[in-house]
């Protein structure tokens, strides 16, 4: 179950360093656009296969990454923490979630809903260099991943 | 102009014909007019590597003709192909931007055409052109995307014959998606329901490295194919024969 808190956010860690030296008035658009949610353990924040809302930026607590292979078959592909985004790809690039994102322990989790975020890079250009950054880091993941699996 | 190989050099980014179907180069006036002034472009002949897995980022390269096959090799030495690029893609990406060693090797499998851009000149224009980094985020994506899919199918241990019908699969499927063009590995309608054919350049040692299996096998596998009458291969032609039963066997 997710708890959607109306009252203002105050993001100082991790959302300040999402995007490296952010100016004031950047970060304050994006503080403007974040959503914090809470999640109980065991509780999913996204399913693979379903459309991308936004991408969830980890504040506390673990989320375990999972997919689902041709034939059923579960697999874990990363666990992630505090300070990590997730689903910043699908929700770019307009595409489905890749994975399962479920709350190993409670978590508090930043949500940037995708439209808002997608303005927020639009009216930002500056930060696009960094999410480039971010991105890279998933992708070398995934291949890390891709040649793991392939040794086996 | 004419060149060797064929090939038809495009010097100039602001009159390449083939931009606005590719992801990056699709980009605003200004964005093009700057990275017109910072790329350098040169043809290459087929088997040329661009860089080496391991080696210190110089920078990426706009692939505009050509494939290039990325691969990397095993803790065993295996040569593991990740990926074969077409044009528009940009290789040595995650390398330039973070600044880490290259992860692949990019090896040309045809005479090609890269425009080139050092790493400092790449990240400069990207921090001056909002519109062009998002380019590159969606290609990102992208290939984060191709990476799941890849994990998706590696994650269940499939045989040699399912993983050779799916790939044969894919590739009849990316040749509908860009209208049979019946390039390498690209499908063009047959006559009949079901048929497609294939032009297929790899050797059965590269299509081995694309699906994690020996040589050996992917021959055995394919001539499987052939005496169940899925497929009929003569020369470089694939044409699969029945579709159904080869997705049947693929599992999907």
């Amino acid at each position: 179950m997710s708890h959607t808190l109306t009252e203002e956010v105050h993001l100082t860690m991790p959302l300040g360093e999402l995007f490296g030296h952010m100016q004031p008035e950047t970060l304050a658009h994006l503080e403007k656009i974040t959503v914090l949610q809470r999640f109980a353990a065991k509780s999913v924040l996204f399913r693979e296969g379903r459309p991308s809302t936004g991408v969830f930026l980890v504040r506390s607590g673990r989320v375990k990454l999972s997919l689902h292979c041709s034939h059923g078959k579960s697999l874990v592909v990363q666990f992630a923490g505090p300070g990590e985004p997730l689903g910043l790809g699908a929700t770019i690039s307009a595409r489905p979630y890749e994975v399962t994102a479920e709350a190993t322990a409670p978590c508090e989790v930043a949500f940037l809903p995708r439209r808002q975020f997608l303005q927020f890079l639009a009216d930002h250009p500056t930060v696009s260099l960094d999410l480039v950054k971010l991105l890279c880091q998933d992708v070398d993941g995934a291949y890390d991943r891709v040649r793991s699996l392939r040794q086996r | 102009m004419r060149s060797p190989y064929g090939l038809d050099i495009i010097e100039s980014c602001l009159t390449c014909k083939m931009r606005e179907d590719y992801l990056f180069c699709n980009l605003s006036a200004p964005s093009m007019k700057g990275l017109e002034s910072i790329k350098s472009t040169a043809a290459y002949p087929k088997g040329a590597i661009l860089f080496v897995e391991g080696q210190n980022p110089r920078g990426i390269f706009v692939l505009c003709h050509g494939r290039a096959k990325l691969s990397t090799s095993s803790a065993d030495g295996k040569t593991i192909i990740l990926k074969i690029a077409e044009p528009g893609e940009i290789l040595g990406l995650s390398a330039t931007v973070s600044g880490k060693a290259y992860e692949v090797t990019a090896e040309l499998m045809e005479p090609s055409q890269a425009n080139f851009i050092t790493r400092q000149d790449f990240l400069n224009f990207l921090r001056d052109n909002g519109d062009a980094a998002l380019r590159v985020a969606e290609q990102l994506s992208q290939n984060y995307h191709t990476a799941y899919e890849e994990i998706r199918s590696l994650g269940l241990s499939h045989s040699a014959s399912e993983k050779l019908a799916k790939l044969l699969l894919e590739w009849a499927q990316d040749g509908k998606n860009k209208d049979g063009k019946g390039k390498d590995g690209k499908a063009k309608d047959g006559k009949d329901k079901g048929e497609v054919r294939l032009t297929v350049t790899l050797t059965h040692e590269e299509i081995a490295q694309l699906i994690g299996t020996s040589r050996e096998t992917v021959t055995r596998a394919l001539a499987d194919l052939k005496r169940k009458q899925l497929v009929q291969v003569k020369g470089s032609t694939v044409v699969i024969r029945n579709r159904a039963a080869l997705e049947k066997l693929a599992g999907s």
